[in-house]
């Protein structure tokens, strides 16, 4: 082998040489690594709580009700009272007439006449 | 995560903490992965300025795809390293368009009683590395810098390159031939007479 050939043992000194030979990246590129690294990372998914200030008497209900579920069930109830007598729909209305059909009655005198107890009095 | 926790932690654990939005993890994996990647570049590059600037840009990729990174379906190194070969192609293509790439600018070694002190020697010794590195076949640079500097497996090396392994041992073995002759002529400048004759 002629003395200007490199050898292999020379080649792998070369070559771990290279590989111990660091390439420290400079302070700026770090930087800049970093602030691409903050500006992509995926933010947490935000919370949907409601202002507890503002929705706390809904909450309070609930717990008087025993939950959301029943809450609405009583609220569903309320407006289909509320519907039934202000609109008082057929079926409803026929219903109301045939249980009450021998109670009709057109007035109720709730105190008895002030003429009457007058006549009392006289009698007596 | 404190970071002390986080030393032993592997990179594809980091990377799922960092899409979670640790911070740390972040920074962790940037220390473990950013010199390899620049100094991977820098080799294929022979240009530090064009290497910072691939090196960020393969770390911008891997941050983006944190999110959707597939556990188990490829090393984070691997990954970032196969990124880089890429990034560091196109740069040399267009190189290549914009000019033949002129070997002759390389910078010349210095002669040996230039190199008297050790620090110089070494200097001498990995740029005249870097010359003969610069004359290989693209690929084959690419193969013999991920075998001998980067200390990539065979298989890690196929991944990177998308090859098979026995076309991974081939580009080494005719890469490392090619550099043995592009060094040849330069040894006793580079101070290995002194050292094993």
């Amino acid at each position: 082998m002629k003395a200007t050939e490199m050898t292999d043992l020379d080649l792998d000194t070369l070559l771990s040489a290279a590989r111990k030979a660091d390439v420290p990246p400079s302070e700026a590129l770090r930087v800049r690594v970093m602030a691409d690294a903050m500006a992509v990372q995926p933010r947490p998914v935000a919370s949907h709580a409601a202002d507890p200030g503002a929705s706390g008497w809904l909450d309070w209900l609930s717990a008087v009700f025993g939950g959301g579920g029943a809450l609405a069930g009583v609220s569903l109830a309320l407006v289909g009272g509320v519907f039934i007598g202000v609109v008082q729909p057929e079926p409803v209305a026929a219903l109301t007439n045939a249980l009450m059909a021998d109670a009709q009655a057109d007035s109720v005198e709730l105190l008895p006449d002030a003429a009457s107890l007058w006549e009392e009095t006289l009698n007596d | 995560m404190a970071r002390d926790t986080l030393a032993e932690v592997p990179d594809e654990t980091l990377l799922v903490l960092y899409a979670n939005g640790d911070a740390d993890a972040a920074r962790l994996l940037m220390d473990r992965l950013l010199p390899r990647v620049l100094g991977y570049a820098a080799r294929l590059l022979s240009d530090r300025t064009e290497a910072e600037d691939v090196a960020q840009e393969a770390m911008l990729r891997l941050w983006r795809v944190a999110p959707d990174w597939r556990s188990g379906e490829a090393q984070v190194a691997t990954w970032v390293y196969r990124v880089t070969t890429n990034l560091c192609t196109d740069r040399l293509r267009g190189r290549m368009r914009r000019r033949a790439t002129p070997l002759d600018d390389a910078p010349e070694v210095a002669d040996g009683a230039a190199g008297a002190e050790a620090g110089l020697i070494a200097a001498d010794r990995m740029a005249a590395l870097q010359h003969a590195l610069d004359s290989l076949p693209e690929r084959q640079r690419q193969a013999v810098v991920l075998r001998h500097i980067e200390g990539l497996t065979n298989p890690q090396i196929a991944e990177v390159m998308d090859i098979g392994i026995e076309a991974v041992e081939s580009l080494t073995a005719r890469g490392k031939r090619a550099l043995a002759a592009a060094l040849t002529g330069q040894r006793a400048g580079l101070s290995y007479t002194d050292e094993s004759d």
